[in-house]
């Protein structure tokens, strides 16, 4: 079910009504209701996939008490390399096996011994990076006993599959959302608006923003086409609008959703293209993905610590994972290198720590080497979408070719897409107002709840809805869907 | 709670009453979009003398028909009824078969998604046009193409009230080359020619979706050949035009098609293979024919129909 579907209109108001209404006196049908909505939710893709949040759920609720139960730390130790294993294993079985095999297939044949294996075509299972990450941060902080096992098996389940975050995050981590499901929640008016207008927003940014942009993005990274320099260029930018908007749209409305229901989820986006630096920037964007890999995976490989050497190895481990876990395409193993590129410089020169704060804070316009600072790293993340976005890295290439050619200096083809009209560009320049001038706040329109008159309030959020039906493209799906 | 509640409810009734304001009020462009085409399009079905060559389809017939050269050359009232292809092929065979007279040829191309999916019902959104620029179309509706009209009506509503604001535009689906979507950009035969002399944009490839032949779009089909032939008319399938790389990528799905078509018994103009063209033949679509791309077609299609006797 999407977000920007019919169905899920009718769906959260059912649910909202049956947790408000129905089973607000008794917590665990509370979070009984919730695992049930969850499941439909996700079942209305593939209702056989549902096996595997099952036995995800299953197998880290029993792990996290054999951990709990056991001091050895041989037995310990075994519990969690299974918990690890299996979640692993059992992403890597969906993701990655077809990628692996063709490439072992094609290094044998390089090497004059070719052999044959039949790829298996596995579909991937919609949202399974994101719940086999949340449920692996659960066992891991038991075993780091940060946190206590849950013994309850419908809150854990409800922890692992809550739907506004199931399929796209925001990765939550078990020391944060797992005790709110075992918290009375009590109906928060303040929130529930705060919810409703992050939501709007979310499906502004998803519909208007990030689904007209496309269209130039698409016609600009199709390859049958030959463009000019500069409608190459202008479609990367539209690709960076594009991903931004699809994303941190998802992420809004999944916030906003889980608010109407009495829970708080992690910030998944702060404002990223306004960083004036790539380590700030990855500070911004996609948080709950960039931190769970910090401390999972950078932290325990040793961080920012020891030798010039052991900084490079895990930067490059860690960007390139996350590459990886964006999907099985070389592509994002070289969007993931580039990063790391970037990056370097900065730990190495320890200035990756420079801008902790939020461009132009406290003030309106930001200073010329604040400017120069965002249009620097904005550029840097946009050359680093073209390997993201494009079908291969031969692709990418010629793409990065054609930009540089001649035609850089001539009109962009705008005429390419007849589909997207004029007001488009109007919504665009008014979005990027509002996210420069909300930048010091959770989401850029939170400011509006200050807003004293109710009427101007509204007038607000009719324009938003009216943009979102009259500009929509109809039922777009996720980018982030497919990782 | 209870004021959550009362603010929902007021804030959604409010929307929902300026939907039903712009579905009350009149379309107030000064410029018509295509759908009314329709009306010309029936005109013209009502009127020309018999016997005629009627041509069937979607915009692949639309943009890809030069009609004036088919009447030239086999001596025969030819008559473009192509019209947006999410009508859908119940759609366009119910708004056809009131005026076919004794003698009549129809050349149906149906769109391959035609065959697949439910397709054949044709989609919301378009729908929603064909009924506002006529509103005598909604007889054609089955019920669940009237509920599938429910999601498409808020944008649909937004839409004509813009009009009210900004009469110099066209309603319909929101397109920057306007010229290409408005009711005089067809000739007097029913074609799209406004096109013809415009440089070509960018499309993709497109595989079909789906596993199955659809039985009841094919039912839909054999029923109307049935009506055609009771009324002394005859009927012939062409395969619509298609570009290369989409072709390659569903040729087992088009396969399917056509031997479904020919197990139904249907009289087809070649085979699929016939009407594949390359890219630089379409305009800004994987149906849609540039100039060059239409004289091609219409002479293989000129060839084809002499061979099967016309």
């Amino acid at each position: 079910m999407l977000f920007n579907s019919i169905d899920f209109a009718f769906f959260v108001p059912v649910v909202f009504a049956l947790y408000w209404f129905v089973t607000k006196r008794d917590l665990k049908a509370q979070n009984l209701l919730i695992v049930a909505a969850s499941y439909v939710f996700y079942g209305w893709w593939n209702w056989k996939f549902l096996s595997l949040i099952v036995f995800t759920t299953v197998l880290d609720y029993a792990i996290g008490l054999a951990l709990d139960k056991y001091e050895d730390p041989k037995v310990r130790k075994a519990a969690i390399v299974l918990s690890v294993a299996a979640n692993i294993g059992l992403l890597g079985f969906f993701k990655y096996y077809d990628f692996f095999l063709s490439n072992f297939t094609a290094a044998f044949s390089f090497f004059g011994r070719p052999i044959k294996a039949g790829a298996l075509n596995i579909i991937l299972p919609v949202g399974i990076s994101f719940y086999t990450f949340q449920s692996l941060s659960y066992t891991i902080d038991v075993y780091r006993k940060k946190i206590k096992p849950t013994k309850d098996l419908v809150s854990f389940a409800a922890f692992v599959s809550f739907f506004p975050q199931l399929v796209a995050g925001p990765i939550e981590r078990a020391t944060h959302l797992l005790p709110q499901f075992s918290a009375k929640r009590v109906f928060d008016r303040a929130l529930a608006v705060d919810g409703l207008r992050q939501t709007l927003y979310g499906l502004f940014k998803k519909v208007v923003i990030a689904d007209n942009s496309a269209r130039f993005a698409d016609l600009a990274f199709n390859q049958g086409l030959d463009n000019s320099g500069s409608t190459l260029l202008i479609g990367a930018v539209f690709f960076a609008i594009q991903i931004y908007g699809d994303f941190s749209g998802y992420s809004d409305i999944a916030i906003g959703i889980a608010r109407l229901f009495g829970f708080d989820i992690m910030r998944n986006f702060a404002f990223p293209y306004f960083s004036r630096d790539i380590a700030e920037f990855w500070r911004r964007w996609h948080i709950s993905l960039t931190s769970w890999f910090k401390d999972y995976l950078y932290i325990p490989l040793g961080g920012s610590r020891g030798s010039a050497w052991n900084k490079v190895r895990n930067v490059f481990i860690v960007f390139i994972v996350s590459g990886l876990w964006h999907g099985a395409n070389w592509t994002f193993v070289a969007w993931g290198a580039l990063n790391a590129v970037y990056f370097l410089p900065l730990l190495l020169l320890r200035k990756n720590r420079d801008h902790l704060d939020i461009a132009a804070q406290g003030r309106m316009l930001p200073s010329l080497k604040e400017m120069a600072g965002i249009a620097g790293t904005f550029s840097l993340v946009v050359f680093a979408w073209i390997f993201f976005r494009a079908s291969s890295v031969g692709h990418a290439f010629r793409y990065i070719t054609g930009i540089f050619s001649g035609s850089l200096i001539s009109l962009p083809a705008f005429r390419l897409d007849p589909a997207v009209p004029g007001e488009f560009f109007l919504c665009l320049g008014v979005f990027f107002l509002v996210e420069w001038f909300g930048r010091e706040r959770q989401y850029a329109l939170a400011g509006i709840g200050a807003v004293r008159s109710r009427a101007a309030r509204w007038v607000v959020y009719y324009l938003l809805a009216f943009a979102i039906f009259y500009l929509g493209v109809n039922e777009q799906p996720f980018i982030y869907f497919q990782f | 709670m209870k004021d959550f509640i009362k603010d929902i409810s007021l804030f959604s009734a409010l929307l929902c009453a300026v939907f039903v304001i712009g579905l009350a009020v009149p379309d107030m462009s000064s410029v018509q979009n295509m759908h009314y085409s329709m009306l010309d399009k029936e005109k013209a079905l009502r009127e020309t003398k018999g016997p005629r060559l009627i041509l069937v389809g979607g915009s692949n017939i639309t943009y890809g028909i030069d009609s004036a050269r088919i009447q030239d050359d086999l001596r025969i009232n030819t008559l473009n009824t192509g019209i947006h292809a999410g009508y859908g092929l119940k759609f366009m065979l119910d708004y056809v078969r009131p005026y076919i007279k004794p003698g009549d040829v129809v050349v149906l191309a149906p769109e391959y998604e035609y065959f697949f999916n439910d397709f054949y019902l044709g989609g919301g959104q378009t729908l929603l046009y064909a009924i506002g620029a006529v509103p005598d179309n909604f007889r054609y509706l089955t019920l669940s193409q009237i509920l599938s009209l429910a999601e498409f009506v808020p944008g649909y509503a937004v839409g004509k009230l813009k009009t009210l604001f900004f009469p110099g535009q066209t309603t319909g689906e929101l397109f920057s080359d306007r010229a290409l979507y408005e009711r005089r950009a067809f000739n007097k035969y029913g074609d799209l020619t406004v096109h013809w002399d415009k440089p070509r944009l960018g499309f993709s490839s497109e595989s079909l979706k789906g596993e199955k032949v659809d039985a009841a779009a094919l039912r839909t089909l054999k029923d109307f050949q049935s009506y055609i032939e009771r009324n002394g008319a005859g009927l012939y399938i062409a395969y619509p035009c298609l570009n290369m790389g989409s072709f390659a990528l569903s040729e087992s799905r088009i396969r399917l098609v056509e031997r479904e078509l020919m197990k139904y018994g249907f009289k087809t103009l070649s085979g699929p293979e016939r009407y594949v063209f390359t890219d630089d033949l379409f305009f800004n679509f994987r149906y849609h024919l540039n100039k060059k791309g239409v004289d091609i077609r219409t002479g293989y299609l000129i060839e084809d129909l002499k061979q099967s006797g016309i």
